[in-house]
């Protein structure tokens, strides 16, 4: 059966990481990168092959496990190493390693001729296995391996090119950033298994409306926790901060791990424990706000940045924050569905940049470039394409995406929520167009000795296809029509919910507890797709992408002067443009402490206060000792006697 | 088999000092084939233990004082069997490892044999009499490591430990006659089994007290916080290879002396001590980490980490179930590979730069790309990376306290001390790697060499481990629970409350 392939989608790359990682080094570039790209080919073929055989499974069967051994038991805690092959996890292996092959392919060509190029590979094929994991284990502690698997691996690869200082505090401000994150997730499944006795997803999620009181204490804390550790890895208000400083990595990874695949983990992980988060309607309200909070503030800060990746990653941070917002009002599908629209598009972005910075010999500063279409059409074209597809023009795929969260952010949400999706919406298509302008448009500021080319095939030709799916990947939702939507009909089985059951079960719980249950009728009202508002917003929303590249037109090629009129000795501008100095707040509230407290807590704490008393103790025996030396005179028959009436009185005492 | 084990050692201890000093080659033979015999011997003990069994297996018992009844009996379960193997095996890398050395090194690795057949011993006694035999032959030869071969302020370090440490075991020599006094009131017999000890029920006021006494000499061996200011010195000053076994091995005595003594003999003083002892090791953990984060000496750094680690694996055994206790146990193992791993590497840093200040090295990766790789593998083992053994105890330990009935009301402060430790573990161990290996360095030595074969294989075993347990601590565990379990449901038969001989079996 093809489904028992399951386990070799993970196996593959990490076969690589091993090969590339012990024999590398003698076996050179060439087939370091053949080795590393077809694992992650054959990965992907495996994942096509478990798909067709899931699509076989009988009728009403919804989930395939594939239990390895077990990992760990201990006093009453038993848990699995195993796969989970359903609706979700096929979207998710589909799309990580059909991206993740093309990056592989992409980097043999933008790696070339560095040095230690095997190392490059192992990581990344190692990550492709630590996501794999992610996405694929069957429990809570699983996808707890793969999540700080990929976390490990993104810290080895923002970290690459150690020799650089910058480089070095890039990772490991990322891991740090990403373990307080991580603890919080750690947190929710220990709660999770005090509670279910159980921390495998279909056990946990059958017995979750039983368990768990809706909109409960319990609930509303597990989801809270996890929700916290989804900050971390996908780079959501608060603790953002790493993702702009991991662009120090090359841009593969940067279009990898930290576009397409691992960012996106924590929205990944919010579906998945729908059935937790569909209980918690106040850490639902908490997500969307977060989400739409995070969507605008990162908009913002894209506008004001020079550095043609950080304008990306930016991106990235406020993208993200539309899939929580999506999850937030329960829209899960809309979320899945700009994941892979943002997967195919920011991919594409990310590598296109990546090709600029290569034609330009290394230049990252939009501030030198400009004026290179002609130079670069492939990369061009392709980065234009992906660019209107984020902006949100339709009939690409980013606004078919886009304006599904915003329709429902509207419909299940609220209308601050909407107006700061929308808000975002604007900036954003400035803040794309801005680079484009920068970087294509207008007159060259390009560095004279530098010759400009476009990149070679194998870097080319991913962008073509990315940009392909970029264009078409709105196919998978179609709007209006009943039934075209095919995430929607596909993701059904594992987004079902029944909040009539659920709630008849908590008002069960509560009349057992002796407390009465709050009215919860007014959940219950469905409320009707409205067809013609959906057709409104998605009209309003092309005109607010229309205003905000008309603006980055006026702004950028119209009048170039504008920019810096508007913004010279604005003090507002210039809090944006330092990133609203939450670095340096962090800083100051939370490293420099740390750092001092250390310190602190060393030489006076533990040098003076604990090491000082033990010594004091000793001084006060020795002085007392010193009164006794009658005591010693030196007579063995003495110190017997000591010896026998002290061992007498020990035991007296001891009985 | 387990008297070869402890003794082989000994005698070769012994058998040293009739070697010609001067005859290195002579010296390392005996050193080497000893530790390595009693490492193999052990690994027969591991293959042949009966996991499924309960109860002690290997016994052997012989008399020894008649009079007082005491005996030479020793024998392992499923707790210290993985010890024992563990202490065999860092003897092995630490004799190797002081292969090398110029001065006195007949002297050295006799003492490094005597400390080595002083921690076994411990782990094996079952008399309580023969333990503390055991449990002082560990103290005199780390005495003379230390004072004659440290460096820095050596003896001062050396004789600060050694009288911290006797004060906690004459306390504890004094609860062991105590509960063998108790024992006899009731019964009449005089005994120091231990397995026979533990059956008797003490009364709550004597409990406190002899708990007490036993828990400070336990406490200043591991050591909780705040009786841990001898171990910065000690530390820093003690000779790597002797550092290899006082942290790997030495340390896990204290704990096991809970498991062994504290938690059967005492259950109802662990119950009313165990939220006050809680603190302590919480304490001790972000106190540790947090200190480290601001270390230059490597040395310094992994002391300071090391009183972290163990206050995890003490709040484990206080957390009082199958958990935690279990997550103890294996982290007891995993600390001992993992600390041990570190201060090779610090040694092997120190030989080549002659420093072990970190603001002194940076930029060794590109030089030393296979210490580059091996360090990063222990690095994230020691900072709980899932996928590697760290994480696996340091995860059931935190389970184990979550549902700890005993340390009821502060387990969640608890597991979020433990949550901040964690963190800040990343941050002193990256650190620590960047520092030492990343980064540029324009004034690095020319004659930088990568490790050699030899260094290679003292780090690759620990490096093997730590990805085996790490994904499959199944064996270690199985043969670990069914002893814990025992020790979970153990009955009381000999009721001293009733003052008579309730149940004497």
């Amino acid at each position: 059966m093809l489904l028992k392939l399951t386990f070799l989608v993970p196996l593959f790359p990490l076969i690589g990481s091993i090969i590339n990682g012990f024999f590398g080094l003698k076996l050179g570039e060439k087939k370091v990168g053949l080795i590393g790209s077809a694992a992650v080919f054959l990965s992907f073929i495996t994942t096509i092959l478990v798909f067709i055989g899931f699509l076989l499974l009988p009728e009403g069967e919804h989930v395939f496990e594939q239990s390895l051994f077990t990992w760990m038991v201990a006093g009453d805690f038993h848990v699995d190493f195993g796969f989970q092959i359903d609706n979700l996890s096929l979207v998710m292996m589909s799309f990580v390693t059909g991206v993740g092959f093309l990056i592989h392919v992409y980097s043999t060509g933008y790696m070339h001729g560095e040095y230690s190029f095997y190392r490059f590979f192992a990581y990344l094929n190692l990550f492709m296995f630590a996501m794999l994991l992610l996405v694929m284990g069957n429990n809570f502690l699983l996808m707890f391996i793969g999540w700080e698997g990929v976390g490990c691996c993104s810290y080895f690869l923002i970290g690459y090119y150690f020799e650089k200082k910058s480089a070095c505090d890039a990772g490991t401000k990322a891991f740090v950033v990403n373990r307080v994150g991580d603890f919080a997730f750690l947190l929710a499944v220990m709660y999770i298994f005090s509670i279910f006795g159980t921390i495998d997803y279909t056990e946990v999620f059958h017995a979750a409306p039983e368990k768990l009181i809706f909109g409960g204490e319990v609930v509303t804390i597990i989801t809270l926790l996890l929700f916290v550790g989804a900050t971390g890895k996908s780079a959501q208000l608060p603790l953002y901060t790493w993702l702009p400083d991991a662009m120090e990595g090359p841009t593969p990874v940067s279009a990898l791990i930290h576009a397409a695949t691992m960012v996106t983990a924590g929205v990944f992980m919010v579906v998945r424990c729908n059935p937790l988060f569909n209980l918690a309607p106040d850490t639902m309200l908490v997500v969307a706000f977060v989400g739409a909070g995070t969507a605008l503030f990162a908009a913002t800060i894209g506008m004001t940045q020079f550095d043609i990746k950080r304008v990306l990653a930016y991106s990235t941070v406020s993208q993200i924050g539309y899939m929580f917002l999506a999850c937030g009002v329960g829209a899960y599908t809309a979320a899945i569905f700009h994941m892979v629209t943002h997967a195919f598009f920011k991919a594409c972005l990310f590598l296109g940049s990546g090709s600029v910075i290569h034609g330009l010999e290394g230049e990252q500063d939009m501030r030198k470039m400009g004026g290179i279409k002609g130079d670069q059409p492939i990369t061009y074209m392709t980065f234009l394409v992906s660019t209107l597809a984020i902006a949100g023009i339709p009939p690409l795929s980013g606004f078919f995406s886009k304006d599904e969260v915003l329709y429902h952010s509207l419909m299940d949400g609220n209308i601050i929520l909407w107006g700061m999706g929308i808000s975002a919406a604007l900036l954003t298509a400035f803040y794309m167009f801005r680079l484009v302008f920068m970087t294509f448009h207008g007159e060259s500021r390009v560095d004279p000795s530098v010759h400009v080319h476009e990149s070679p095939k194998v870097m080319t030709l991913p962008l073509v296809i990315l940009a392909g799916l970029a264009t078409v990947g709105g196919l998978l939702g179609i709007p209006l029509f009943h039934g075209w939507h095919l995430l929607h009909n596909w993701l059904e089985p594992i987004l079902h919910f029944d909040l009539a059951s659920a709630l008849q079960h908590s008002e069960h719980m509560l009349h057992e507890a002796g407390r009465h249950a709050p009215v919860w009728s007014h959940l219950l009202e469905k409320e009707e797709h409205n067809v013609w508002l959906e057709i409104f917003l998605m009209l309003f929303s092309s005109v607010v992408a229309i205003t905000g590249i008309a603006l980055a037109y006026i702004f950028y090629v119209k009048r170039p002067d504008l920019p810096d009129k508007l913004t010279e000795g604005q003090w507002g501008y210039d809090i944006v443009k330092n990133k609203y100095l939450v670095d340096e707040l962090y800083d100051e509230t939370i490293v420099q402490p740390t750092i001092e407290g250390s310190k602190l807590l060393w030489k006076e704490c533990d040098a003076r206060g604990i090491d000082g008393a033990v010594n004091g103790v000793a001084r006060v025996i020795g002085w007392f000792s010193d009164r006794g030396k009658a005591f010693q005179s030196g007579f063995v028959r003495n110190y017997a006697l000591f010896i026998v009436v002290g061992f007498i009185t020990l035991l007296l005492i001891a009985i | 088999m387990l008297s070869l084990i402890v003794f082989i050692p000994l005698l070769a201890a012994l058998g040293l000092l009739f070697v010609d000093k001067d005859n290195r080659a002579m010296a390392r033979a005996v050193a080497l084939g000893a530790s390595s015999l009693s490492f193999l011997i052990s690994i027969g003990v591991l293959v042949w233990f009966k996991e499924a069994e309960v109860g002690m297996q290997f016994t052997e018992t012989l008399v020894w004082v008649k009079l007082l009844n005491i005996r030479y009996q020793v024998g392992v379960d499923g707790i210290s069997v993985l010890l024992l193997v563990l202490t065999t095996f860092l003897s092995v890398i630490a004799i190797f490892f002081s292969l090398d050395r110029k001065d006195k090194l007949r002297n050295f690795l006799a003492l490094m044999l005597a400390l080595e057949a002083g921690t076994l011993g411990v782990f094996v006694a079952l008399d309580t009499i023969l333990f503390y035999v055991f449990w002082e032959l560990m103290l005199i030869p780390t005495y003379f490591l230390i004072g004659i071969w440290g460096e820095g302020r050596r003896v001062y370090a050396t004789t600060k430990f050694v009288l911290y440490t006797l004060v906690g075991s004459l306390l504890m020599l004094v609860a062991i006659i105590a509960i063998t006094v108790a024992h006899y009131n009731v019964t009449h017999e005089l005994t120091f089994d231990i397995q026979t000890l533990v059956h008797t029920r003490i009364d709550p006021a004597s409990q406190l007290w002899m708990f007490i006494f036993f828990f400070l000499a336990f406490a200043i061996k591991v050591p909780v916080f705040p009786l841990h200011s001898w171990l910065p010195h000690t530390y820093v000053s003690c000779p790597i290879p002797a550092l290899v076994l006082l942290t790997g091995a030495m340390s896990k005595t204290g704990a096991y002396g809970f498991i062994r003594f504290c938690l059967p003999l005492f259950p109802e003083a662990v119950e009313s001590l165990a939220v006050a002892i809680g603190c302590a090791a919480a304490g001790g953990i972000v106190y540790g980490a947090w200190i480290a984060v601001a270390q230059k000496d490597l040395k310094a750094l992994v002391a300071y980490s090391s009183i972290s680690h163990l206050g995890f694996i003490v709040l484990g055994i206080f957390a009082h179930n199958g958990q935690g206790i279990e997550g103890s146990v294996l982290q007891m193992i995993n600390h001992g590979i993992i600390a041990s791993a570190l201060f090779i590497i610090v040694g092997i840093l120190e030989k080549r730069m002659g420093t072990r200040n970190l603001n002194d090295f940076r930029g060794l990766g590109n030089a030393m790309p296979v210490l580059y790789g091996m360090f990063m593998l222990i690095t994230l083992a020691a900072l709980g990376l899932p996928g590697l053994n760290g994480f696996v105890g340091e995860f059931l330990i935190l389970m184990g306290v979550w549902t700890s009935a005993m340390l009821s009301d502060m387990s969640t402060i608890f597991v979020l001390m433990g949550g901040l430790a964690i963190v800040f573990a990343s941050i002193y161990m990256l650190y620590m790697f960047q520092g030492a290996m990343q980064e540029k360095n324009e004034k690095l030595p020319d004659h930088l060499t990568d490790i050699n074969r030899g260094e290679a294989g003292l780090l690759l075993p620990a490096c093997v481990l730590i990805v085996f347990i790490g994904l499959y601590p199944k064996p270690f565990i199985d043969r670990v629970s069914p002893s814990v379990d025992r020790l979970l449901t153990l009955e009381k038969t000999v009721n001293l409350d009733a003052g008579h001989d309730a149940g004497h079996h």
